[in-house]
């Protein structure tokens, strides 16, 4: 596949879902198994498309735009269908099809009560369109809209189909995130006029970096808002725990997986290169609040006594190393960023899949009640637990290493003069990082000591509960494999977004 | 010819005829009145044809009376179905009693 | 060279051990052992004849290869190399021959168990972990190598995870050692930072580092930092205090990991990193100085603490604590001969004592020295081969301790020679540390294998496939010594041999025309006559108490407050529950619970409630009052007029017809008046 001519396929892999959604809108509900399966196919066939362009992909210019295509659109404010794809974009955009083929697998056996498959995946469906729309739009109004869009299919599926909590829960998801999308928005519009009103396209205003530094401070002040909300930075995550816990296992998966991730993009994509001056002046105060992020994330783990939620302030100590990463104003820090994000979304998406699974066979997650044992009760999901868990604990040789490494080592020597004028602060933030991984390694630990060692309780010895079954063993294989791959050769991503992030610092003046 | 006689004619006969359609109560009766307001109207076509213009042969004020005269049967055989049909309905041709319309 | 370019064959054979073992074993004869043993036997004699090679072109530049294997952004690279001189060659010889001597002890001593294959896979990647750490050309691949030893040290601590204690341990080994990951990973970083102001696409690289060190290109502040906080992560692997207290509770794994983990190699990583950048902290008085201390403290307090132990492998854990004191304060004093040289005898004769150890521990099922005694009789190898591992251990004359351990005792009078106190410190309580090591061990062995048996079993000598490995150990445990003693008079010596060209021309640049290499060891009669004595002291002390079995009660255990200072470990356990596990998990963790539930999410549920409220507010009344009551206001009054008219609607159309004609009447009436 050609990534100079064969731009027709990105805009399919993009609208297939969506399609697909439209397609599974009309059959007759009645039809459950086969609504599933067509979901896979559809999934599937996403997922085969966007396979042959990471095949097609040229690596030798991973920092250009590929696949492009750039068309009219709203032609009375200058807003155009600009998409395309380039090194930073394609490891995102690979995991948003992987995920969500993997989350239909799943669904063909699993799924929450009210059932409805139809609905719950005509939803996922639109969701994908949403979320893999927002990696490749390089249009200001149209990645708002994809980022928009995101919001409501996940309303719907927290609300209909998650926990006790789901009103609460799913209401609280869409507002927070809105209310942050709002200022974005708001930004955007300040971005677009102080640009002379010309364009909304994201590389053209990179290389213009409009306004001075008043204007660009006020302008990140209102995208930070809109993205660290999503990431969830420290102190706006409380929506997460929450949208987690009750969220059904494939939402929590897709949100934990990829779009937590759209807020570290877009600062990447958007907020660094667009306004540099801005993203310099708030760089030690993303530094903090991210290290804040890492110690306290871990602190609340230790003190959970549900299984996903803990999972949940994870995240947030996970994604404080990504965006400690993003402070560090560097090209290493960037790259530990994109890194951090793949490998969370890899190692938390198959966390949630496997506290989705602890629940269909213990129905509870509460820690206390599963009592321990599960290396005996069921020891092949006892050994993929271990196996998960150090994983995110940032065991060397797995995934989760590499991004907390390379976010460390990018701090201790942050871009842009910022070394200069607060070296001691990143020496600090650096030696908390470091702290906070010994927290995270706490907290996992004792979890696996919590519920894997020891024998099964009374209450359970007797119980006959499946071990890992083929369905998850499908759905679960190729996050297990992608794990120790990304580990052991850590150039799959790093080398893939090598001259990307070059290009983006250079925009940032770095 | 003076008009004086057929205009004072059609006036009685019309004057008779509103008395007749505000204040009777039988709706039959409310028919008639209104026939006689059509043939005060006629008298009043012919008399003027005659005394304005005697010598077209087109006679139009007459051919006016003649279609009048036609229309009014149909009316009242219109009007005579309603009356029946409103009397097998309530027994009664009484107009006070058909107020269905009021708000 | 030719057999140095496939070095990097030795750490990936126990690898592919690992991977063959968990994916065919089960279905073997052996469970997976046999090819652990393989893998390991072509290890070992790849590693030998690159020792060979190493000590014959001795001293040799460092060889060095390595492939990109990740760009980390702004130019740095990670590479994944290996780093071949004398170091890596006696680290290869050490780890796979105890590791090979662990992997035949183990199929007879972990015979039965349900996990055997499990075990085996996990000794074998233990080794590969090793050895990735130990042919690391970088400091980030050490790290790796660091990281995967200690994960494997967990799962092997906690093997019988069935039981709370030991999945205690485990927890305790592998987050004490973790808290001093986070040294050695920022020490790491700082020191990698510090390189690449000088323009390096490699700044993780050890012989680069080693060399800008030595040049004086990096920054003094930069080496304290990097160093001491490395140093701070040696002093969490190997057992230094206060941070040794996870050592003795890994004793909670099965002896043969015991003897290859937390004696022979992993806990001696620290000793072998420092090394690996002795150049690095040999630029520094303050990190030297520090390095000593902590090692002087580690090694006489960590030694008492096994005169109180009744468990066999917390005695070999105290002392295995001790010795690791004695290599880090050899390095802090200059000795970086002698320390290395220690971690080479030390690995055979700490094995050996543990495997030895491992077999009592087999025949009498109980750890308790109160559970054996008589053993000399009934397991006679055991018995043999443990009283030569003890020997070494205590420094008898001509053993190798004795050799490695004078080693550090004259590093340290030359140091005092050079001025520094601390050199004072390691000769003198080194000395004294080595007659408390000679008494514990005289008290274990007499415990033992004296008196009668005090076991609920009848006693037997363990089989061919235990006790193999233990007369190898034995045979090196006395003779491995002789290539760094006087008595060794080729022009190759284990000095030689674990130098490099660098450490051959560069001092202490704090100490006026000194050398880092002391040169050929001399012969120290009055030290010899001291180490004798202390020797012999010891010894006739503990036969007096312990000569004639166990007495009724242990002196050891009589000393008052001294006696309860050791049993509860000097309160560095508890203090550590009590000050730091606690503290964090319940308490800060409860509380950041609770502000996150109750601060900033009453924060935002706030934010949420008020905008709720304002918006009521706001709906009841401007939007019901003002607005909607504008409109409503007007609905309203068009109904009460509407009301009122409607009357004229009466359905009456005799009304309608007279309304009519009054309407014609008036109308007339007012045209007719307009006319006139």
């Amino acid at each position: 596949m050609d990534p100079n001519t064969a731009s027709w396929a990105l805009v399919v892999a993009l609208f297939l879902p969506l399609f697909g959604a439209g397609v599974l809108a009309v059959m007759p509900s009645a039809m459950d198994q086969t609504i599933r399966r067509l979901a896979v196919v559809i999934t599937g066939a996403a997922f085969a498309l966007v396979a042959a362009i990471t095949a097609g992909f040229d690596y030798a210019r991973s920092g250009e735009l590929q696949f492009t295509t750039d068309a009219a659109w709203i032609s009375a404010i200058n807003a155009r269908f600009e998409l395309g794809i380039d090194g930073i974009s394609l490891p995102l955009f690979f995991l948003t099809y992987l995920l969500t083929f993997l989350c239909a697998i799943y669904t063909t056996k699993y799924l929450p009560a009210p059932g409805k498959p139809k609905a719950f995946l005509a939803l996922m469906l639109l969701l994908q369109t949403g979320m893999a729309g927002t990696f490749v739009a390089f249009d200001l109004v149209l990645f708002f809209i994809f980022w928009e869009l995101v919001l409501v299919p996940m309303f719907f599926m927290i609300g209909m189909w998650g926990g006790p909590r789901r009103d609460y829960a799913s209401v609280k998801f869409f507002l927070y995130t809105l209310f942050g999308s709002i200022f974005m928005l708001v930004a955007f519009l300040a971005i677009y006029f102080q640009a002379g009103a010309t364009t909304w396209s994201i590389p053209e205003l990179s290389a213009m970096a409009p306004g001075g530094v008043t204007f660009q401070t006020w302008a990140f002040l209102g995208i930070f808002l809109g993205f660290a909300i999503k990431v969830p930075m420290w102190p706006f995550h409380t929506w997460l725990p929450d949208a987690h816990t009750e969220a059904p296992t494939v939402g929590s998966v897709l949100l934990a997986g990829v779009l937590l991730k759209m807020g570290t993009y877009g600062f990447v994509r958007i907020a660094l290169p667009i306004l540099p001056e801005g993203a310099v002046r708030f760089a030690p105060m993303i530094g903090v609040l991210a290290v804040i992020g890492i110690i306290y994330g871990s602190l609340c783990c230790l003190a959970q006594t549900d299984v996903k939620r803990l999972i949940a302030f994870s995240s947030v100590g996970h994604m404080g190393f990504v965006m400690l990463g993003i402070a560090a104003m560097n090209e290493a820090g960037i790259q530990a960023a994109l890194f951090g994000n793949i490998a969370h979304g890899v190692i938390t998406g198959m966390l949630f899949f496997l506290a989705g699974s602890l629940h269909e066979r213990y129905h509870t997650r509460e820690i206390a009640v599963i009592g321990g044992g599960m290396l005996k009760k069921i020891p092949r999901y006892g050994v993929l637990l271990t196996y998960v868990a150090v994983a995110s604990l940032g065991l060397p040789g797995l995934a989760g290493f590499w991004g907390e490494f390379t976010a460390m080592w990018a701090a201790i020597q942050p871009g842009l003069g910022l070394g200069d004028t607060y070296g001691g602060l990143y020496l600090g933030l650096v030696v908390f990082a470091a702290l906070g991984t010994v927290l995270t390694a706490g907290y996992f630990l004792w979890l696996l000591q919590r519920v894997n060692l020891g024998n099964p309780t009374e209450r359970w010895a007797a119980e006959p509960l499946d071990d890992v079954m083929r369905i998850e063993w499908v759905s679960w294989t190729p996050l297990l494999v992608l794990i120790i791959a990304l580990g052991i050769f850590p150039v799959l991503i790093f080398g893939v977004q090598d001259a990307a992030v070059a290009n983006l610092i250079g925009y940032l003046g770095g | 010819m003076s008009p004086l006689g057929p205009l004072l004619l059609a006036t009685f006969l019309f004057c008779v005829g509103i008395y007749g359609v505000i204040a009777r109560r039988n709706a039959v009766l409310v028919l008639m009145s209104v026939e006689l307001m059509l043939n005060a109207v006629n008298i009043n076509l012919v008399a003027f044809q005659n005394l304005l213009f005697p010598a077209e042969a087109a006679a139009s004020g007459q051919l006016f009376a003649l279609f009048i005269i036609g229309v009014a049967a149909a009316e009242v055989g219109v009007g005579l179905a309603i009356v029946f049909n409103m009397f097998r309905n309530r027994a009664s041709v009484d107009v006070n009693d058909a107020d269905l319309m009021r708000w | 060279m030719s057999v140095i370019e496939y070095a990097w064959l030795v750490p990936a054979l126990p690898l592919a051990s690992a991977v063959l073992i968990a994916v065919f074993g089960k279905s073997l004869r052996g469970k997976g052992s046999e090819i652990g043993v393989a893998s390991l036997g072509i290890a070992f004699v790849l590693a030998a004849a690159i020792a060979w090679q190493t000590f014959v072109n001795s001293p040799m530049e460092p060889f060095e290869r390595a492939v990109h294997w990740a760009p980390l952004g702004d130019g740095a690279v990670f590479e994944l190399g290996m780093l071949v001189d004398g170091l890596t060659a006696m680290m290869f010889l050490l780890v796979t021959l105890v590791s090979l001597m662990v992997h035949i002890y183990s199929r007879e001593y972990m015979k039965g168990e349900p996990r055997f294959t499990y075990f085996f896979t996990m000794l074998s990647l233990f080794t590969f972990s090793m050895l990735l750490l130990v042919i690391a050309n970088n400091t980030l691949q050490a790290i790796i190598g660091w990281e995967l030893v200690g994960l494997c040290s967990y799962l092997l601590i906690g093997f019988y995870w069935e039981d709370k204690s030991n999945q205690d341990a485990a927890n305790k080994a592998f987050l004490t050692t973790k808290f001093g990951d986070v040294g050695l990973i920022v020490g790491v970083i700082v020191l990698a930072a510090g390189m690449f102001g000088l323009d390096t696409a490699t700044p993780f690289n050890i012989l680069a580092l080693n060399e800008a060190a030595a040049g004086g290109e990096l920054a003094q502040g930069t080496i304290v930092l990097g160093m001491l906080l490395i140093f701070l992560g040696c002093v969490s692997k190997s057992g230094q205090m206060p941070l040794h207290v996870w050592l003795p509770d890994a004793m909670a794994g099965p002896t043969p990991v015991s003897a290859l983990i937390h004696a022979a190699t992993m806990v001696t990583a620290g000793i072998f990193l420092l090394a690996r950048l002795y150049p690095v902290m040999a630029q520094s008085a303050i990190v030297m100085g520090t390095i000593a201390v902590v090692g002087v403290i580690t090694l006489f307090f960590g030694g008492l603490l096994a005169l109180v132990q009744d468990d066999i492998k917390k005695v070999l854990a105290y002392s295995t604590v001790s010795q690791l004191g004695y290599m880090i304060a050899a390095l802090g004093v200059g000795g970086y001969t002698a320390s290395i040289f220690h971690l080479f005898t030390h690995g055979f004769f700490k094995a050996l004592l543990f495997l030895g150890a491992g077999s009592l521990i087999h025949a009498v099922h109980s750890n308790n020295m109160s559970d054996m005694g008589g053993m000399r009789k009934a397991m006679p190898h055991t018995f043999w081969t443990f009283i030569v591992g003890s020997l070494a251990l205590a420094g008898f004359p001509m053993t190798a301790g004795f050799f490695s351990k004078d080693e550090i005792l004259v590093s340290g009078s030359s140091w005092a020679h050079d001025g520094f106190v601390t050199g004072d410190l390691v000769y003198w309580i080194g000395i004294a540390a080595a007659g408390v090591t000679t008494f514990y061990m005289a008290r274990a062995c007499f415990l033992i294998f004296s008196g009668t048996n005090r076991s609920h079993h009848a006693p037997h000598e363990s089989g061919r496939q235990m006790v193999g490995p233990l007369m190898v150990l034995a045979v090196l445990s006395l003779t491995a010594g002789y290539i760094g003693s006087p008595f060794w008079q080729r022009p190759q010596s284990f000095e030689t041999w674990t130098a490099t060209p660098l450490l051959e021309h560069i001092g202490y640049p704090f100490i006026e025309g000194s050398h880092i290499l002391h040169g050929p060891p001399s012969f120290h009669i009055d030290l010899l006559a001291i180490v004798l004595g202390v020797f012999f002291v010891a010894v006739a002390i503990a036969y007096r108490f312990y000569g004639r079995g166990l007495p009724d009660q242990d002196p050891t255990s009589r000393m008052g407050a001294f006696s309860r200072a050791l049993e509860n470990k000097y309160g560095f356990d508890d203090a550590g529950y009590r000050y730091v596990v606690v503290p964090v998990r319940d308490t800060l963790a409860a509380w950041a619970t609770w502000t996150s539930n109750e601060v900033i999410d009453r924060v935002v549920a706030g934010a949420g409630r008020a905008t709720k409220r304002a918006a009521s507010a706001t709906y009841d009344v401007v939007d019901q009052r003002v607005i909607d009551g504008g409109i409503n206001g007007a609905a309203f009054s068009a109904a009460w007029w509407s009301d009122r008219l409607k009357r004229l609607q009466s359905g009456d159309v005799q009304r309608y017809a007279g309304a009519l004609v009054a309407g014609v009447i008036v109308l007339v009436l007012a045209f007719a008046a307009a006319a006139s």
